[in-house]
């Protein structure tokens, strides 16, 4: 199955400032932008606070409270 | 009037049952104690967070820590702090913070000051001597691989080689100031003052962070001579590491418990004694008289008394979460705030006092004493994750620990298992769980309360400071560690892609 993708333009100076700084970590621009947008999108983080609330409402339903 | 300047020292792990104006025997705080009279204290003053990457984000810009993620530490850019709406407003300003890596600019906590200094290149090299590859330290990691094979002889080889290294460092005549982590506070104190005395007419807000009671214990040697004359060097060194020693019965911790206590009270004590140069030189440049001086303390510090010691995430107990604080406003009378008092509401407080408007953002409410009769019976709110170390950060994402902090009742809840704890405050030591005779509607309000907070924590319009945040956290992660950060490559360019932007 083909990966979807979607082309985006970035400005040619800030490329080549972030291949200057990061080039050696990134097998391209490409690359180093999916591993920004994957760290800003992980959900982890809010999945453990949507949990707790979760188990708070059920201790609160549990007890009659709720 | 003139504009009235803020002075802002925080102390770091200071109990609030370690100082004599909230009720400790030893004299560990004399200046403080006469400054008190003087001063509103909060004798119920409660962190918002511990430890200290947790409590910060509420003492210096009045929100709860997990408020921008659990994946986010400190101050995110741009984000509104106390030093950046004085700055705005006008202030010069300057932070002192004695080398305590989690409150540096890493981690954003020098954004609104124009001096930020650190101290880290002054912290000492860990005590551990570093590993050597000569005939006896390979015959010593033989011998400890195999005594790990039973229990008994692992823990008869730790034994013996505690004793070693004791025996062998007993001979060394090392001073104390070489063995400190930290840069004691006279230290921090001159540089301060050197600051201090190069600002003029302006107003300022000054921010010193001391970390004298911090472990490992080691007090300036003038200090142990007041508060424990019969302390040897050696015999400090001895108790660090004992004190410090994992796998160790809580019954062998509390044969030493008392003369590690005396070191940390002579921290307590060089930190009072300094602050009170602090204020003597504040007076000879004639800025004493209209500056509002605060003292808190970001967390406290445990000696057993709930079998633990320190300060670990995670922990709730009062010895950690009970802080002392007072504010000092000028020519003003003292008086004594017994409900309980949030850290969150510490910079809007100091603010106001100082005629500057708090910013929008900040969560908490600044004091009022005609508030202090109403709130009588509202309890506060202390949250943390047990991540021990937030530059790692395979050690973020770790479950929430809240506790719900009344006047007298207490209730900390561990958001993974959902086990609650309740406590009766009125209790000694506050140790004996709420008796079942405690109206339901207590109960109620308090896990109310705490669902209320995990609710409320994170709103929308915090979404712009967690980018920031999260940003400055992959910024640094890059830098760092190239092999972190291979395996993430971009999907191969679709032939015909699907979509272009609009």
């Amino acid at each position: 199955m083909t990966l979807q993708a979607r082309s985006i333009h970035l400005p040619e100076a800030l490329c080549a400032d972030a291949e200057r700084q990061f080039g050696s970590r990134f097998e391209s621009i490409e690359a180093l932008v999916t591993f920004v947008l994957q760290e800003l999108t992980r959900a982890d983080a809010a999945r453990l606070d949507e949990s707790e609330e979760k188990m708070l409402e059920h201790r609160l339903r549990e007890l009659g409270y709720l | 009037m003139n504009a009235r300047s803020l002075i802002l020292v925080t102390v770091d792990c200071l109990r609030a049952d370690h100082v004599g104006f909230l009720g400790y025997s030893r004299p560990t705080t004399p200046f403080l104690d006469s400054l008190a009279k003087e001063s509103i204290v909060f004798s119920n003053a409660i962190v918002a967070g511990a430890p200290t990457y947790f409590s910060f984000p509420a003492i210096l810009a009045s929100r709860y820590p997990l408020a921008l993620g659990r994946d986010v530490f400190g101050i995110a850019p741009g984000e509104s702090t106390l030093a950046t709406e004085l700055q705005a407003a006008g202030y010069t300003t300057g932070a002192f913070i004695a080398g305590n890596p989690y409150l540096t600019a890493r981690f954003g906590y020098d954004q609104g000051f124009d001096e930020f200094h650190d101290f880290l290149s002054t912290v000492a090299d860990e005590e551990a001597p570093a590993p050597s590859n000569g005939i006896s330290s390979r015959l010593n990691r033989r011998l400890h691989a195999l005594a790990r094979q039973t229990p008994l002889t692992a823990a008869a080889y730790e034994e013996l080689y505690f004793r070693y290294c004791q025996r062998r460092v007993a001979r060394e005549n090392v001073p104390l100031d070489t063995l400190r982590r930290y840069p004691a506070a006279h230290v921090v104190v001159d540089q301060a003052s050197s600051w201090l005395a190069n600002v003029g007419d302006r107003p300022f807000f000054l921010w010193i962070h001391l970390m004298d009671p911090h472990h490992p214990y080691y007090p300036p040697e003038e200090a142990l001579a007041e508060l424990s004359p019969q302390t040897t060097p050696q015999r400090a060194r001895f108790l660090n590491s004992f004190w410090n020693r994992e796998n160790v019965s809580i019954r062998r911790l509390r044969r030493y418990r008392d003369e590690v206590v005396s070191l940390y009270d002579a921290g307590i004590y060089w930190a009072d004694r300094q602050i009170s140069r602090l204020v003597s030189t504040l007076k000879q440049l004639d800025r004493w008289k209209d500056s509002v001086f605060a003292l808190t303390a970001d967390h406290g510090e445990e000696f057993l008394e709930h079998g633990t010691r320190y300060h670990n995430p995670g922990n709730m107990n009062e010895g950690l979460i009970r802080v002392p604080l007072l504010v000092r406003f000028p020519a003003s009378s003292g008086n004594v705030h017994k409900t309980p008092f949030s850290h969150i509401d510490l910079a809007p407080t100091l603010l106001l006092a100082l005629k500057v408007s708090p910013s929008a953002k900040f969560r908490g409410r600044p004091y009022s004493s005609s508030l202090d009769a109403s709130n009588v019976d509202v309890p506060v709110t202390a949250e943390s994750t047990e991540c021990t170390n937030p530059i790692e950060p395979q050690k973020w994402l770790s479950s929430r620990v809240i506790c719900i902090r009344g006047p007298r009742y207490k209730l900390t809840l561990r958001l993974d298992t959902g086990e609650g704890t309740w406590l009766d405050l009125d209790t000694p030591e506050a140790i004996r769980p709420l008796p079942e005779n405690v109206p339901k509607t207590i109960r109620r309000r308090f896990l109310e309360r705490a669902l209320q907070h995990v609710v409320e924590s994170r709103r929308l319009d915090d979404a712009e400071s967690r980018l920031r945040a999260k940003l400055r956290e992959i910024r640094i992660q890059l830098l760092r560690a190239p092999s972190q950060v291979t395996q993430h490559t971009a999907p191969p360019p679709a032939p015909n892609p699907v979509k272009t932007p609009q």
